[in-house]
Formats: C-alpha cells, structure tokens, sequence
C-alpha cells in the first residue's frame, strides 16, 4: 500500500456536557480535535486541538479554536466551520471538527435508534441476519418518520414515495 | 462507556491504470466499505460498495446510487457536495461520507506521492 489512512470518533458524557474528539492520522499528518458542547443547544463551548505531525505548532491554532466557541451542532455548521478555518494554518482540521460534530448528533440518534428497533424491529434478510438482528421495515420507518420528519427525503430509507 | 464511536480506514494504492483505494467505516450504528478505482486523473472509472451493518430495511438500495460515482473527477474541489447531494442524499448519507473520505485520500496520496504536501 502506498497511503493508509485513520480516523477514529468518539463522544462521551462528561459533567463539562457532551465531549466528542477526532483522532486522524495518515503518511505525513497526525492530529486530534476536541469539543466540548452543552445540550439543549449542542453550542461548541470549548474547541480544542493539536497538531504531533506534519503542521503549525499549536499556539499557531488558538485564534481560530477561539472561533469556534459559540457554532452550533446543526444545520449550517458544514458552511461555518470551513469558513472558520479558511486562511487559518490548519484548514484540514475543519474537517475533523466536522466529524466530531457529526458524531454528536449520531451520538443522540443512536438511543433513538435502539428505541426504535425495540419496538419495531426484525431481522435482515439472509446471510445479513447475523449481523443485523433489528432494522426497521415500512412500519417502523414511517413511525420514526412522524416522530422525526426533518428525516423526510433526508436518504433512501425516506424517500417521497415508495 | 462511550454514547458513539465511529471509525474511518482507506488505503491507497497504485496501479498502472491509475490508483485503486478501499474504504471501511464502522461505528455504533453503521457497517459499510467502497472500493474504487480511479485513472490518473482520479477520475472513476470503477466502485462497488458494502453494507454491513445498517439501519432499515431500503438501507442496501443506498449501493445503488453509488453507480453515479462513475466519471466522476475526484480532485475537482466541488466534487464533495456533488456526493453528498447526488450519491448521500437520494442514497445513503454515511455512504457519500465515506466517499468524500476516499476522495480526499486519494488527492492527498498523490500530493503526498508528488512530494508537495506538508499535512494541513
């Protein structure tokens, strides 16, 4: 192989609120991104990052961290956050924010899943079955669909007819 | 306990037709790998798909938009939004993620094999 690359995600509780960090590392370039958001809100209250190869130092990070104090996990955050990062020493790291962001918001959709599933879920088909013990047929999608309708042509699973 | 993990790998590698890259992505809630081939250009020229663990039962006919990848020109800059709005958006979000990934991986593998990357 001539290029690996890794990321891995992680969101825990803590008593400063929701902590999600990102850890990538590829040839040239190693680094994680952390932050701290407070529910109801999901607003970043603390960003946090360094860079171990292949970039500035981390001092060089403080003013554009400092900006990411305030954004909110949401709608809007994949146009605001490279826009905070634009013309700073380290645009890959919006990217990784990006993720530690989205991980947030899976974080809260997994519990809503696992109700889900409980309640409505089979099976896969076939040789899926092992390892896909629950999904949600056409019952259990358009119940999560009415509890949820921001999902509404969101993917294939909600399509506008089926 | 953590409330969510996801974990991203690509390799690259090249061939005499171009690069050929694998992604897998794994996390709580999602199983899934791509493997593409690209010419030169990074343009493609070939991707299958995986669903491993999913969430629903139409979850699988997410693989199907992945066909729209084909021609696709990977080192444009508006080649992102293009996958999450014409491969995640009527096919699967965490797919088109895994695209962009791949996508990314294989500009920066060809920055980091022409020697003119430094990481950010």
């Amino acid at each position: 192989m001539d290029y690996l690359y890794r990321s891995t995600t992680r969101v825990d509780r803590t008593s400063s609120g929701l902590v999600s960090r990102c850890e990538v590392e590829d040839e040239v370039f190693r680094a994680w991104v952390e932050i701290t958001v407070q529910p109801p809100a999901l607003e970043v209250v603390e960003a946090r990052a360094d860079i171990t190869a292949g970039g500035p130092a981390a001092d060089e990070l403080v003013p554009t961290l400092e900006r990411m104090k305030g954004v909110r996990v949401g709608s809007g955050m994949n146009k605001i956050v490279p826009g905070v990062f634009q013309g700073s020493p380290c645009p890959r790291l919006a990217e990784m924010f990006l993720d530690a962001m989205g991980a947030v918001i899976l974080s809260l959709t997994r519990p809503l899943l696992r109700d889900f599933h409980a309640r409505f879920g089979r099976p896969a088909d076939g040789a899926d079955a092992w390892l896909v013990p629950a999904l949600l047929a056409k019952e259990g999608r358009e119940s999560l669909l009415a509890d949820n309708p921001r999902l509404y042509k969101s993917c294939v699973a909600f399509p506008e007819e089926e | 306990m953590s409330m969510f993990q996801r974990y991203q790998t690509v390799s690259v590698q090249k061939t005499p037709e171009g690069y050929v890259a694998r992604g897998d992505l794994c996390d709580h809630i999602y199983g899934m790998a791509v493997k593409l081939a690209v010419d030169p250009d990074l343009v493609v020229t070939d991707i299958q798909g995986e669903m491993i663990r999913y969430t629903t039962d139409r979850c699988p006919l997410g693989l199907e938009s992945l066909a729209k990848a084909k021609g696709l020109n990977l080192a444009e800059s508006a080649v992102e939004s293009r996958i999450k709005k014409e491969i995640g958006r009527p096919g699967c979000r965490h797919l088109a993620t895994l695209l962009v990934t791949l996508a990314r991986c294989l500009r920066r593998n060809k920055e980091f094999q022409a020697g003119s990357i430094d990481g950010c």
